[in-house]
């Protein structure tokens, strides 16, 4: 039984929610089932939260007032918190139990969302990356939101770094971990990268209670265009990481990296082997780690390709074709499932992949989350 | 310092593995979907990429070694003089090099990709003043060093192309004491913009040049792996540079209102030609896609798709051309109006190009692979 849904206030709702097509009942909401969930394209301009069941069949959808991108999950209470992608203005927050919006919360003026957010391990806060564009140079932050408060915007930390992406929190759930991508931008130009050759990405530690910074990894100066975006803890604690090459297109450096349990220290960067390089496409669009802790699935839509790591040697050990696969999340001990633009859903086990369904009209962003 | 491992898998049968994966399509067969597009045949893609390569893409870099060389020879010629105000053959053939700049800019791929050939030949936007900053020092120091061949091709990416060319031709007349060393160093960027296109357009060329790359996919090609890729690569240029052209060149000017708007954020305003450059855009990506005749993909929906394109490039111009020039359109909120309009007929374009046409053939540039995060 999932616990009981504090409601909260619903100020600026429609700021994030154009309209509410389709919503259960509290008879016919998630409860305890799993369940998957990713932000969509469900038209020209037409974007949605989807929740789909593990058979691959909808349970609902919310529609969302601009193109999402990663969903945070609040495991206890069932409640996710979807994020507009970036330059974002609005994450929804979303009670699974009884598929309802709760609250949208917006950034302050001067801020915009980077896509990506993570609750507090007692599900009371909500941190979200942001860039702070207002000076001269802008500024990767992490807003604390009080999720119990309506979303009320409660502080904010420094992430030392630009362009600051996923950002997940470490176990033992004090331990903030962010990914800075280390490229300038704007809202006022766009998504436009900004100087690509002043990057400066970088992974970062934060003590949640005080936002002080309690360490940082940078990778060595000439992969200063290795942009670090995705990560994910696998079961041992090791932080494992996906980049994005914003160098030569003809150079393949290393794409995927591991930090030592906790994710302190220093990086060690695993290279795809040579004949497999290629289809990565020097992109990596999303990291997980399955449920059991063993294996670290990357995708690559460009390369069309899923590459599944042996978490414990650090070792590739499966490489999927997926066309415009991005979205990944854990299925059932070391498998995962997998999303495409092309509306498929497919499970990732160690004899390839295997169909589950392929939404039609549906078109899956960027990151898959699995909840329960 | 990072430790870097590079692990020897079982290299072999895991790329076999992959290759088989990819060389029979996807490991998933997709159910049947209600209306499934006529299958497009490999000879189809291959004609389209073709059509592409020699109807747009090999003219347009052709065109931009012709116009940069032209622009060098004009400035070697007006240099001596060192005028206060650039001559007409300057003006038009800086002119004429922005138009054919325009033809490429756009397009994020191949030679002018590598190498930071697109940010030398014109560094926009350039946020934080770099350029402006560095060629006052360069103008105080008057090192004739940085005169000398390929010198300035060693300098930052923002002094090294287009602005500063603009900046110093056409700023040249507030700088009477530096105006002789103004026009020298605005010759030898002329000449680095020169080697650039020039580069650009070997590197398109020849036995391994990137048109031969798009033609020959498959095998040991590593960018482009079935004949779908480079049609591909052609339908993101279009996607994309709608979208460059709206969200990074008109948006950083015109902002959201009337009240927030920056003309003089607009790329190539000093030299007057921001309208010009604008509208070549527009012009260069309408003729990519009908060069390489895209809706002939599915020739059932192309009248239909191609009577939207034209309309909605139309409507783009009719905006743009609406007032005589680039501060005349700022000046009233009504003359405002006019590029908002055109703002907004790119946005129909890129749901045409980006949604209806590949929903319509059944080939898609792929909705994450087409601009992530």
């Amino acid at each position: 039984m999932a616990p009981a849904i504090p409601r909260l206030p619903v100020g600026r709702l429609r700021d994030g929610i154009a309209a509410l097509l389709r919503i259960d009942t509290a008879e016919e909401g998630l409860a305890d089932r799993p369940a998957y969930v990713s932000s969509v394209r469900v038209g020209p301009r037409m974007h949605a939260l989807l929740v789909i069941g593990e058979d691959g069949h909808e349970i609902g959808r919310l529609p969302l007032a601009g193109r999402g991108h990663d969903i945070a999950v609040d495991r206890v209470r069932r409640r996710v918190a979807a994020f507009a992608r970036r330059p974002g203005y609005f994450a929804v927050i979303v009670d699974l139990g009884h598929m309802a919006p709760l609250a949208t919360i917006n950034p302050p003026d001067g801020h915009h969302f980077f896509g990506h957010g993570v609750f507090s391990e007692d599900g009371r806060l909500l941190y979200a990356t942001e860039n702070a564009f207002l000076g001269e140079r802008p500024r990767g932050v992490v807003g604390v939101y009080d999720v119990e408060g309506g979303g009320r915007r409660i502080g904010e930390f420094e992430t030392h770094g630009m362009d600051s992406h996923e950002i997940l929190l470490a176990p033992g759930g004090r331990t903030l971990v962010v990914a800075n991508g280390g490229i300038e931008t704007h809202p006022e130009f766009g998504r436009q990268k900004i100087d690509l050759a002043e990057m400066r990405p970088s992974i970062v530690r934060i003590d949640s209670e005080t936002g002080e910074r309690i360490g940082e990894t940078r990778l060595d100066a000439s992969l200063n265009r290795l942009s670090t975006r995705h990560m994910a803890f696998d079961g041992a604690g090791a932080l494992w990481f996906g980049c994005q090459w914003e160098g030569e297109r003809t150079r393949r450096p290393p794409l995927v990296g591991r930090i030592g349990a906790g994710g302190e220290g220093e990086a060690a960067l695993i290279a795809f082997p040579d004949d497999i390089a290629p289809f990565a496409r020097n992109y990596i669009g999303s990291v997980t780690a399955s449920r059991d802790g063993t294996a670290v699935a990357v995708t690559s839509p460009i390369g069309g390709t899923v590459f599944v790591f042996d978490a414990e040697r650090h070792e590739l050990a499966k490489v999927h074709a997926l066309r415009d696969g991005c979205g990944i999340a854990g299925a059932v001990g070391h498998e995962f499932v997998a999303s495409a633009g092309d509306g498929s859903l497919v499970g990732v086990a160690d004899d390839g992949l295997t169909p589950i369904t392929r939404a039609a009209g549906i078109e899956f962003d960027n990151h898959l989350r699995r909840v329960g | 310092m990072i430790a870097i491992t590079k692990r020897l898998l079982l290299l072999s049968p895991l790329a076999l593995l992959v290759r088989k994966a990819f060389a029979a399509g996807d490991d998933v067969e997709a159910p049947p979907v209600a209306v499934a597009p006529t299958p497009i045949t490999p000879e189809q893609l291959a004609a389209v990429t073709d059509r592409a390569i020699e109807g747009y893409l090999l003219p347009a870099y052709r065109g931009l070694a012709e116009a940069s060389a032209a622009l060098h020879a004009a400035t070697l010629a007006a240099a001596p003089e060192a005028p206060a105000e650039p001559p007409e053959a300057v003006r038009a053939a800086f002119a004429a090099t922005v138009a054919a700049f325009a033809h490429v800019d756009f397009l994020r791929f191949g030679p002018m990709a590598e190498k930071g050939r697109i940010e030398r030949f014109s560094y926009y936007p350039d946020r934080h003043g770099t350029g402006a900053r560095q060629l006052r020092r360069m103008l105080a120091e008057t090192d004739t060093a940085l005169l000398e061949p390929g010198a300035v091709a060693k300098l930052s990416a923002a002094v090294q192309g287009m602005p500063a060319y603009e900046s110093l031709v056409f700023g040249a007349s507030r700088d009477a004491e530096t105006r002789a060393y103004r026009w020298k160093l605005a010759a030898a960027i002329a000449g680095n913009l020169e080697t650039i296109a020039k580069e650009t357009l070997d590197g398109w060329t020849g036995d391994s040049g990137w048109a031969k790359l798009m033609r020959t996919p498959g095998g040991s090609n590593i960018v482009y792996r079935d004949a779908e890729e480079p049609v591909i690569e052609v339908m993101k240029a279009i996607t994309t540079g709608l979208l460059q052209v709206r969200d990074q060149r008109m948006l950083p000017a015109i902002g959201t209102d009337f009240a927030s708007a920056k003309p003089a954020r607009a790329a190539f305003v000093p030299s007057g030609n921001a309208l010009a450059y604008l509208a070549a855009s527009g012009h260069s990506i309408e003729d990519l896609a009908r060069k390489a005749d895209l809706f002939q993909l599915v020739p059932s929906e192309a009248p239909r798709l191609g009577d939207a394109s034209s309309k909605g490039f139309a409507a783009y111009q009719a905006g743009l051309a609406a007032n005589a020039n680039w501060q005349e359109a700022f000046a009233t909120e009504a003359a405002y109006g006019h590029l908002r309009a055109a703002f907004d007929a790119l946005k129909g374009l890129e749901d045409l190009y980006g949604y209806r046409f590949p929903t319509d053939a059944g080939i898609s540039p792929g909705f994450n692979a087409l601009d992530g995060d």
